[in-house]
């Protein structure tokens, strides 16, 4: 099911375990911190920005909501509502719509292939009890990355990780199954239409995995095109083309002779307090 | 790459003046002043990435996802010290055809 993963991401912000609903706004924000969380296409990321002898709020916090989230079936229901108004938000801007047929058209067997958000029709039918296996079953230690930033003691810092984490039982994750894009054998093209003033393009190329060594040449060459050569785009036939253009070099973690694609996907993030 | 067009102006247009930089690029190494340009601009993007303890952890973190975390504090001086010919390489190696996929977005009056 498409955007399984973004809809744990709302269901994780309305308690579970030792936090009630409306506990991270008393916890976090009452103490000057920010929270928020996002899902991308190689990652989900939750964070606390909190003062640092806060430290120990935000390490119960997180530890608490990577087993224990309630999925209360009435919020989850509610949550459909809410998750597919999101959606249909980002339908009606070209750039979204532009991104999904990006993606699709460039990314025939790989799961790049959809965006994180997901399709209509499965966000209309997912069920609650689909939802929380998928939670119960990546959500764990051993298949997260904890990171800590900032003035705090190192020593205290570790001993809270343990005391938080340590509890939480690992997960057994499936093995890991590589998808692998088939080689692209031909340039691939693909129109939207819609109602509309302003017309948009976005041209990708595949590109290889983030530890490749070529990325740091991907890199610059970004930067020529997005520099005076892509300013270039400006000018064509001897008046201005585009009112706005850009380059920009994503590399997921798959590798991706087979699996990777000169756009940054886009994450879905949620506007929270 | 992304680019909004002015009215009138078809997406034929823009994708040819695309295709002729992209040639050039692949043909020719970008100059000196081109070269420091796009060390400047990803100096610049690499600053924003690195601004304040949320941007430093976002970025660990998919660092970490991704595979070289450890590699990041040399990665930047590893990207400004590529040679105006590496960039051609990786033009002449990536930016191609069949490798490629264009999206157009075209505006329609409403029925």
């Amino acid at each position: 099911m498409t955007g399984s993963t973004h809809w744990v991401e709302h269901m994780l912000f309305k308690g579970g375990g030792k936090l009630g609903k409306g506990d991270l706004d008393r916890l976090i924000s009452r103490v000057g911190g920010k929270y928020n969380g996002f899902t991308d296409k190689d990652w989900t990321m939750y964070y606390e920005t909190i003062p640092a002898e806060h430290l120990e709020t935000a390490l119960f916090v997180e530890s608490e909501r990577m087993r224990n989230a309630a999925f209360d079936p009435k919020e989850f229901d509610a949550e459909r509502t809410v998750v597919i108004s999101e959606r249909e938000g980002s339908e009606n801007q070209p750039e979204f719509l532009v991104e999904e047929e990006m993606w699709g058209t460039a990314f025939h067997v790989h799961p790049y292939h959809w965006l994180p958000i997901g399709y209509k029709q499965d966000l209309a039918e997912m069920t609650r009890d689909e939802v929380y296996a998928w939670y119960r079953r990546w959500y764990a230690p051993n298949n997260a990355v904890l990171v800590l930033v900032g003035g705090f003691d190192a020593d205290r810092a570790v001993a809270l990780v343990r005391k938080y984490f340590d509890p939480l039982q690992p997960e057994s994750l499936p093995s890991s199954r590589r998808f692998v894009e088939p080689p692209q054998m031909g340039r691939r093209d693909a129109d939207v239409r819609r109602p509309g003033e302003v017309d948009y393009l976005e041209v990708g190329w595949k590109l290889p995995e983030w530890a490749h060594p070529d990325i740091p040449a991907i890199v610059m060459l970004t930067g020529v095109l997005g520099g005076w050569r892509g300013f270039g785009l400006a000018g064509s036939g001897g008046r201005t083309a585009c009112t706005g253009g850009s380059s920009r070099a994503a590399s997921p973690r798959t590798s991706a002779r087979g699996s990777n694609s000169g756009s940054t996907p886009p994450s879905s993030r949620c506007p929270r307090p | 790459m992304s680019a909004t067009l002015i009215p009138g102006v078809r997406h034929g247009a823009v994708e040819r003046k695309l295709e002729a930089i992209v040639e050039k690029l692949r043909d020719a190494p970008p100059t000196v002043k081109e070269m420091e340009r796009a060390r400047e601009l990803v100096r610049a993007w690499n600053r924003y990435e690195e601004d304040g303890v949320t941007a430093q952890g976002f970025m660990i973190g998919q660092l970490e996802v991704l595979g070289s975390r450890e590699a990041f504090p040399h990665f930047i001086d590893r990207v400004v010290s590529v040679s105006p010919e590496d960039v051609r390489k990786a033009a002449e190696a990536y930016l191609v055809d069949r490798a490629r996929t264009t999206v157009r977005y075209l505006s329609e009056a409403p029925a």
